[in-house]
């Protein structure tokens, strides 16, 4: 892992804890990079709350940003001290393949905040592709922050997962009520099986009498067959608000320009709203 | 029975925490039913599961779960959930699997929220249950950590007479120990000597709550718990709120139950450094997660370093 990974994280605890508990942080830091005895290593990880704490950091704008310039993707709005020291920890294990069975076997003891922190902080270890058996029992989860400790605000999914998991990911969070919009790499990732899925989903959804989620258009428009079209039409004209809208988000996304002319057809207004850029997926509450 | 108009007790404001639960037996019907009845923390020990476990990796697991799945389930329903790591006295009798559990269990006696080491102690006082009770003991030692003990139910006067011998022996400040599942046999030598002594409030078999009134009216309420050590058996989660119900219909002052059923099990198990009343106390009313569902905000407030217990 680069230097400025741990020079970041190292400075990031520096300025929020005291000054004997950052340098504890640090020390141990240092060790595991040298190679640490399992023992030592799993204690370490354990302990490293102690000195940590769990404050929330409340990252300033510049810290925000140089996170994402280290890793794309990187967000550490939400994260606190104890995820930000196990992070350095992990970040620090060294560079070779055998680092990824020490990430195993930490989170087979692990306690629910040592299970966020290496879901939530798994991208920035070495070898991290080894260890995706660790984010794919995060999407197993029925700890709920732990789930969403992988799944939102988090690069390592659509960077590791293969479609299976990625999908999986993605029905589960509207399942559990978590915001798709908060899934990293969504637009990138979605694919036609998971369109698939997801109008299967609503058509369920929808014989049980039960809510259809505005956020699942937003993985069918680029895929639209007929059964898609079907189900984005039903949205459109039976939905809400902001069904409706995202209905139309979708319809617009239709490469072959059919949901656009269908939208033209059934809902001028809401057409017009979506080309001119005023309904966007950040706002489907917009009237 | 007391007259309802003017004995009707009150009991607002009090809370409880019950310092001997297994809630990995126990549905969430239980824990919605505890909080309402106002606890708001609860330790749960780790102990003979109820069903065979014949490898380390059920072992390896259970903590796990006592650490991670139970905790977060509990924070569902606004309860604090703590554990107490340790291999039991019935366990401890199949040497071969003993050997490897105490391999492992200095990886979980360190984890955040670990308030002691326990339950151990003895079941039939075989020397295989004395080797590990002592190995145990020492490992307490070495990590500064409480240690719950489990007195036997048979042989119980003795039994509870030497697992405070060889605490003893081996040096542990009486102030550390919390001898559990006392009775009107055991209480008086165990508070004498200086030990937390703790009543198990089980129908039937430990301790009911009448006699659990009584003793606090001949003993008071210096260094003694109540808890329930409610499990996969005919028990009662509700233990401790019932329990101190029966005491303030029963004249017992309310200081006193506050002690009982609150107070020192929090003093006892606060000594592990993991443990703080600000745990529970300054979390937002209706707040659900440990870690916040959201994300977006943390219980708990500021480090204050002076606060932690450090080990180096």
């Amino acid at each position: 892992m680069s230097m400025s990974t741990l020079d970041f994280l190292t400075d990031l605890l520096h300025s929020r804890l005291p000054a004997a508990s950052a340098a504890w942080i640090a020390g141990k830091a240092e060790a595991i990079g040298l190679g640490l005895p399992d023992s030592e290593l799993f204690l370490a990880f354990s302990q490293a709350i102690r000195y940590s704490g769990k404050a929330p950091l409340q990252p300033s704008p510049a810290e925000i940003q140089a996170a994402k310039e280290i890793h794309p993707g990187w967000d550490i709005r939400d994260w606190t001290c104890d995820v930000a020291a196990r992070a350095l920890f992990m970040a620090s294990l060294p560079n070779r393949p055998e680092s990824a069975e020490k990430l195993l076997l930490l989170h087979q003891s692990a306690d629910l905040g040592e299970h966020l922190a290496l879901v939530k902080a798994l991208f920035l270890a070495p070898h991290a592709e080894k260890a995706a058996a660790i984010a794919r029992e995060g999407l197993r989860s029925n700890m709920k922050t732990v789930f969403d400790g992988i799944a939102l605000r988090n690069p390592y999914p659509a960077q590791y997962f293969d479609e299976t998991a990625f999908n999986q990911m993605v029905v589960k969070c509207l399942f559990v009520d978590s915001p798709l919009g908060e899934i990293l790499g969504l637009d990138t990732r979605r694919n036609p099986r998971l369109s698939q899925i997801l109008v299967d989903l609503a058509q369920e959804r929808w014989a049980a009498g039960r809510e259809v989620s505005p956020e699942m258009w937003r993985c069918i428009g680029a895929f639209v067959d007929e059964p898609a079209l079907a189900a984005l039409q039903k949205a459109l004209t039976t939905g809400d608000t902001a069904a409706k809208n995202g209905a139309a988000l979708g319809l617009m996304a239709d490469p072959s320009g059919q949901g656009e002319a269908l939208l033209r057809k059934l809902d001028p207004e809401r057409a017009a709203a979506a080309l001119a850029g005023n309904l966007t997926w950040d706002n489907l509450n917009h009237a | 029975m007391p007259d309802d108009k003017m004995k009707t007790p009150d009991l607002s404001g009090l809370r409880f925490i019950d310092p001997h639960i297994h809630m990995v037996s126990r549905t969430t019907d239980d824990y919605a039913a505890m909080r309402a009845a106002g606890i708001v923390a609860v330790i749960e020990p780790a102990f003979w599961v109820g069903q065979p476990r014949t490898t380390v990796g059920t072992f390896v697991d259970y903590y796990a779960s006592l650490l991670g799945w139970e905790r977060f389930r509990a924070s569902q329903f606004d309860v604090k959930h703590y554990c107490t790591m340790g291999l039991n006295s019935k366990e401890a009798n199949n040497e071969a699997l003993a050997e490897q559990v105490m391999e492992v269990l200095p990886r979980f006696a360190g984890k955040e929220g670990v308030v002691a080491i326990g339950e151990i102690g003895y079941d039939e006082i075989t020397p295989a249950e004395d080797k590990y009770y002592r190995l145990q003991i020492e490992l307490a030692k070495s990590l500064n950590m409480p240690i719950l003990v489990h007195t036997p139910h048979r042989n119980k006067k003795v039994g509870t007479s030497r697992s405070m011998d060889v605490l003893v022996e081996h040096g542990i400040d009486p102030a550390m120990a919390i001898i559990d599942h006392n009775n009107e046999e055991t209480c008086k030598e165990t508070l004498d000597r200086g030990f937390w002594c703790a009543f198990t409030i089980y129908p039937k078999t430990k301790m009911g709550n009448k006699r659990m009134v009584n003793l606090v009216k001949q003993y008071g309420s210096e260094r003694v718990i109540v808890d329930s050590s409610a499990d996969w058996g005919n028990s009662d989660p509700l233990a401790v709120p019932k329990t101190a119900r029966l005491m303030a219909e029963s004249g017992i002052a309310r200081e006193d139950i506050h002690k009982t059923c609150y107070a020192n099990a929090l003093m006892a198990y606060g000594q592990s450094g993991q443990m703080r009343e600000s745990d529970w106390s300054e979390a937002a009313p209706g707040a659900k997660a440990d870690l916040f569902e959201g994300n977006s905000i943390l219980r708990g407030g500021g480090y204050d370093a002076e606060d932690d217990h450090l080990i180096t």
